[in-house]
């Protein structure tokens, strides 16, 4: 029973997420499987939280049947939705990839960096499933709550140490951070209502799926912006090999990878919607990039840096780029004129002790090209954009927005490490690593997006096996 | 490339580098266990708890000069556990430990530079070994090794193929060495070879006519580099997996938690738990280590619990009521006045409480 549980309490998320992003994915969407099934896992990985929300805000006491019930109707009702809801809300599909036909060698290669992913999963997952919460803060505030919540089966207010202590503890818990977003522990939470106990290796499987669902996604959508199946499948193996990410799932219970996989699906999707102006990707977009603050308060930032890719869409040329330098003045002199003890999304500029810390620049040099983080991302990152700015890519004005947005998130990345307080966690690797998953799978959508680039015009030299691919009346 | 790495090592080797250290089993002072010998081979027995200590004095010793320990075993030893132990005069007598991670085979090559103590001069160089009790370590050679251009190719190897180990920091980077201050680090090792195969490329394409350029290739080289690097990954992550295996693997959840790392402050949290009303009590948990003091607040929880990082001191007394809890966890310097039951709250206030339980890991009080 506790098996059949714990399995329904992984499905009916994906179930739930993949049927509602099936309703808006267009049907000649190459690689349309992964990107809805993918998307659909990190959908209802938000979704079930929502929920729990929901049912608690209610009065209702959390229990893993009534939420189950209240998914599998969802589910029940999403599944003949499906036929008459398509053609009201898709838009135009996106474009077919020319796929060429895949060599012997590259069929072995294809092969290959499938079992090597399969392989990283699986040891991944055993190192998950064998191990008990380990990680420093998700102890000390993330499975805090979802412990609480689960032994209450209700949503018990977390308030701040001095608060606890002045209402004597009555009616309210405590924990080190208890202002950070409940996503994370709230899915832990459903993990142990499935199974009806507390588990410090089962509550952890959200994890797993969260990063399958990137993977998943990142393929799908890849595949979408026009990628082959050979180049969509090196950089999702590239995108699950980089050992940081893996680390975060096998010591599972911190929340950046559900952070950096849903900017990274937030991101994806607002560039093929770019391109195609489909619906359903923009619908997408928008729930990923809304979500974002829900996983850790820096998700505010992040959801803000689609800003600037917005005024590019919105005012292209001179014009956009007039608005953004009027905003980075605004900003500055915003940063002078508000008070110091406002906070926004957990910060305010009096912590931050804005100064430059010239010393956080070799930390972040050092974790993005010394260190084995993202393997060789970080040189990947600094040689292909100007490879495509010389070569002059006739399409590389069609990652105009995607770009926008992430170097806005770069710079805001820079900025947190090399000009507040937080300098420190970049001096001491305890927070630049954590920080940079957030858009470490966002940065490799974009690597992929520029190789696409790069590789776009390149000539094909006329091989037998090409000549023999092109019609007769062709040649 | 292979030009310029022996080039780098043979400049920066040491020009009279001191002598390797052979630790003879029959000089080792045995600290727990014992040493038999038989048939011209010493082996190490367990003691009844399961340990086994071999210490050696060597008052010369500089770490600098030894970062690589060389083992060999006449049989794979099946213990649990090894950890380097060393005694550093400069640090006041106290001794540091590295344990070795992974499993033992015949040898053993071990950068010592992983362990972030060693340095200075330590006088005493030993062994621990953990595992059943009466278990026996059929050891052959200990060697302390100096860094000749050889010792440091061995370094390197045994850097980079050596298990990850998990520790609090592995969350936040990964080196891709087991050593902090290992000689060279994969990556840009990797991103230097990558470079020059992309210029011995180009200049194959602009010395043949018949070659063009293609950006396959270029992929293809990158992949290879990457692929690399992943592979020695993958390998030094299965060692880590093999280890969390022999821990955990077929234990149930209460199990795991009573063999890992906090077990002993799982007992202890447990013990607390069977002391405290549900309902009724909260409990402030404060201890001088940080880490010690979250977990314990942790694995307390679903109780009402109060710790504050840093979590040295208490609140102040006006905030604590009769019928709290109050949790002190070794190391700790707040005072607990026995006879007269009251305790210090770190603010200059004393608290009365009645001691509830105490063991080595903390002490349970009840405010009255």
């Amino acid at each position: 029973m506790e098996w059949m549980n714990l399995i329904l309490a992984l499905a009916l998320p994906l179930l739930l997420g993949g049927l509602l992003v099936d309703l808006v994915i267009a049907g000649a969407v190459p690689g349309r499987t992964a990107l809805v099934w993918g998307n659909g896992m990190l959908a209802g990985l938000l979704l079930v939280p929502l929920l729990i929300r929901l049912v608690d805000s209610v009065g209702v006491a959390l229990s893993f049947s009534t939420i189950a019930l209240i998914l599998a109707a969802l589910i029940v009702l999403l599944v003949p939705a499906r036929r008459w809801s398509i053609a009201g809300v898709r838009g135009q599909p996106l474009a077919q990839s020319a796929d060429p036909r895949l060599s012997a060698q590259q069929k072995v290669l294809l092969v290959l960096l499938v079992l090597l992913v399969v392989l990283r999963l699986l040891t991944l997952g055993l190192e998950l499933l064998w191990r008990p919460l380990f990680p420093w803060d998700a102890t000390m505030h993330w499975a805090t709550k979802a412990r609480v919540w689960f032994e209450s089966r209700s949503l018990v207010p977390f308030v701040e140490n001095r608060q606890w202590l002045e209402l004597g503890g009555t009616g309210v818990f405590t924990d080190h951070h208890p202002g950070y977003p409940v996503t994370t522990p709230l899915l832990q939470t459903w993990v142990s209502l499935s199974i009806g106990r507390w588990d410090e290796s089962l509550i952890n499987l959200p994890w797993l799926l969260c990063c399958l669902g990137l993977l998943a996604a990142f393929y799908g959508q890849a595949r979408a912006a026009g990628s082959t199946v050979l180049t969509a499948t090196v950089f999702t193996y590239m995108l699950v090999s980089m050992p940081l990410l893996g680390t975060h799932v096998a010591l599972a219970g911190y929340a950046d990878l559900f952070q950096g996989a849903v900017y990274c699906a937030a991101i994806m999707a607002f560039h093929n919607w770019s391109l195609t102006r489909e619906r359903g990707q923009a619908m997408l977009a928008t729930f990923f990039a809304l979500c974002c603050p829900l996983i850790k308060n820096e998700g505010l930032f992040w959801l803000l840096t689609f800003i600037p890719g917005l005024i590019v869409l919105l005012l292209p040329g001179r014009r956009g780029l007039m608005l953004l330098a009027a905003g980075l003045v605004m900003l500055a002199v915003a940063l002078l004129l508000i008070p110091l003890d406002l906070a926004v999304a957990g910060h305010s500029l009096g912590d931050l002790k804005l100064r430059f810390h010239p010393r956080a620049l070799a930390g972040i040099a050092t974790s993005l090209w010394v260190q084995d983080n993202w393997h060789l991302l970080g040189y990947l990152l600094v040689a292909l954009p100007p490879l495509v700015l010389v070569l002059r890519r006739s399409n590389s004005g069609k990652l105009t927005l995607v770009t926008a947005t992430l170097l806005s998130a770069t710079i805001l990345f820079l900025f947190l490490f090399l000009f507040t307080r937080y300098s420190a966690g970049a001096v001491g690797f305890t927070a630049v690593g954590r920080i940079s998953l957030h858009l470490i799978p966002a940065l490799t959508f974009f690597c992929l997006l520029l190789w696409n680039g790069v590789v776009a015009r390149t000539p094909v030299p006329l091989t037998e096996e090409v000549v023999a691919g092109i019609p007769a009346n062709q040649t | 490339m292979v030009a310029g790495l022996s080039l780098f090592f043979i400049v920066t080797a040491p020009v009279d580098p001191p002598p390797a250290i052979y630790l003879d089993m029959a000089a080792a002072r045995v600290d727990l266990g014992r040493v038999v010998s038989a048939g011209g081979v010493s082996r190490l027995l367990l003691d009844s708890s399961g340990l086994g200590v071999l210490l050696w004095t060597h008052p010369g010793l500089e770490a600098g000069d030894y970062p690589l320990l060389h083992l060999v075993f006449r049989q794979p030893p099946q213990t649990d556990a090894l950890a380097v132990l060393w005694k550093s005069a400069n640090a006041g007598g106290s001794p540091s430990h590295y344990r070795l991670s992974g499993e033992l085979g015949f040898e053993r090559w071990q950068a010592l530079t992983a362990a972030p103590d060693w340095h200075g001069k330590p006088g005493e160089f030993g062994l621990i070994f953990r595992g059943r009790p009466g278990q026996s370590v059929m050891l052959e050679k200990v060697q302390l090794l100096p860094p000749t251009t050889s010792n440091r190719l061995r370094l390197i190897y045994a850097d980079w193929h050596a298990p990850i180990s998990w520790d609090h920091t592995s969350i936040n980077r990964t080196w891709g060495a087991g050593s902090f201050g290992a000689l060279l680090f994969p990556v840009p090792l990797i991103a230097t070879f990558f470079c020059l195969s992309l210029l011995f490329y180009g200049a194959i394409v602009a010395k043949r006519a018949t070659s063009r350029f293609d950006w396959q290739v270029v992929a293809g080289l990158f992949l290879f580099c990457w692929l690399a690097l992943d592979v020695l990954w993958q390998g030094k992550f299965l060692g880590q997996l093999g280890e969390t295996r022999r821990l955990f693997a077929g234990l149930d959840a209460e199990h795991k938690l009573s063999v890992g790392i906090d077990a002993a402050l799982v007992k202890f949290a447990t013990e607390v738990k069977r002391q405290v009303a549900p309902d009724t009590g909260r409990v402030l948990v404060s201890s001088d280590d940080d880490y010690l003091g979250m977990r314990a607040a942790y694995y307390l929880y679903p109780l009402n619990v109060y710790w504050q990082r840093p979590g040295k001191r208490l609140p102040a007394r006006r905030y604590l009521h009769a019928g709290d809890y109050i949790v002190l966890l070794t190391p700790t310097s707040l005072g607990f006045e026995q006879k007269d039951g009251f305790l210090e709250n770190g603010r200059g206030e004393v608290i009365p409480v009645t001691l509830i339980a105490s063991t080595a890991v903390g002490a349970l009080f009840r405010v009255i």
